[in-house]
């Protein structure tokens, strides 16, 4: 019963150190850079993916490799909301351009 | 009972005319938005672009058309054109014996393939058929030989049809006709808000040209380029300078968007191949 209760407290303290420890900065930027490229993508077959929007994931993919892990999580996140503003143009789109029409 | 009938009768006919105009009628406001915002001119008037808005620009491009720049890319295209295949046989077996009807047949509906068929898609149907391989869309040789055929079909008119009895080539117009009023990229810019609402306006020190007559003259020659393009070449250079990413050359977006440009165009005078800034 002892052995019991131990391992359950090492397992639910473990649990907890796990989950509080914060993600390493390295990590966190390749989740940035993968997020981006996901929204990229979605942009992509939205037809309306924008020409800036590759570049930025690639810069930022690039300042991982040097380190810059803050420079990479700002510029994927800036690619990302790109990409998802450009998904809400072709959604938007879709719905005004009938309106455009000369009459 | 009768009055609801009645009214959703009514509200029903008034969101099909609002919503599908039929390809004739667009095309009748298409060009009377034009000659109504450039009054005086006669819609014939616009088959030259941009030097039909720009009086100065005009007279410097018809010395520049004495000895257009064009020229030995249609003498390279003729002689493309006569050039046998391996098998023997050259373009005139898929196009026929008479070059000057060529330019005008294009784009059509191809009701086996059931898609937009473009000149420059049919020359290369036309090599692979015959065991050739085919070339790149934008630029060379396909330009050379789409500027031969135009040359030859100069001064016949603009006559694209979309059969009635085919729901998909409607479908097809639809939407290069979507895609012509949907605002993208960065700058968020459709071709119309470019060769509609701001034609005869400066874009830094160019004027922008209407988008009647925008599909008569080409495979163009431009200065810019500094070599000759076809007109897809152009439509991913447009899409890109709003910070759009460009569709592939011969795809079926841009194939959309040419036939209803074409359409726009019906009744107007071919005069490619031409010279661009």
């Amino acid at each position: 019963m002892k052995i019991i209760k131990c391992t359950i407290l090492f397992a639910a303290i473990g649990l907890f150190v796990g989950c509080a420890t914060p993600a390493k900065p390295q990590d966190k930027a390749v989740a940035s850079c993968d997020a981006a490229d996901t929204s990229r993508k979605a942009a992509a077959k939205s037809g309306m993916e924008w020409t800036t929007t590759s570049g930025l994931i690639k810069t930022g993919k690039s300042s991982i490799e040097e380190g810059k892990f803050d420079d990479a999580i700002s510029t994927c996140n800036k690619a990302k909301f790109e990409a998802l503003a450009s998904i809400d143009q072709a959604k938007t789109e879709s719905k005004l351009w009938q309106s455009r029409i000369p009459k | 009972m009768i009055r609801t009938i009645v009214l959703t009768a009514i509200a029903s006919f008034a969101f099909s005319q609002a919503t599908f105009a039929t390809p004739e009628e667009d095309r009748t406001s298409y060009t009377n938005y034009f000659t109504n915002k450039f009054t005086g001119m006669a819609p014939a008037e616009f088959i030259d672009g941009v030097y039909a808005l720009d009086p100065a620009s005009k007279e410097q491009w018809k010395q520049i058309e004495e000895f257009p720049p064009y020229e030995i890319d249609v003498d390279t295209g003729e002689g493309l054109y006569n050039k046998p295949f391996a098998n023997g046989k050259t373009y005139a077996s898929c196009f026929g014996e008479d070059t000057s009807a060529v330019r005008g047949k294009y784009p059509n509906w191809d009701a086996k393939k059931e898609m937009v068929v473009t000149l420059e898609l049919d020359i290369n149907n036309c090599r692979v058929a015959n065991g050739e391989k085919p070339l790149g869309y934008k630029k060379g040789p396909i330009a050379q030989l789409s500027a031969y055929i135009a040359m030859q079909g100069r001064g016949n008119m603009i006559s694209v049809s979309i059969p009635s009895d085919s729901p998909k080539a409607l479908a097809a117009y639809e939407n290069g006709k979507e895609f012509y009023y949907s605002k993208r990229g960065q700058l968020n810019f459709s071709c119309a808000d470019c060769h509609m609402s701001n034609a005869g306006n400066y874009v830094r020190a160019d004027k922008l040209s209407a988008g009647l007559g925008h599909t008569s003259h080409f495979p163009v020659y431009r200065s810019k380029w500094g070599e000759l393009g076809t007109l897809q070449r152009r439509f991913g250079g447009c899409n890109n300078n709003v910070r759009a990413k460009a569709f592939e050359a011969q795809g079926e977006e841009y194939r959309n968007l040419e036939y209803f440009m074409a359409y726009m165009n019906n009744g107007l005078e071919l005069n490619g191949p031409g010279a661009r800034k």
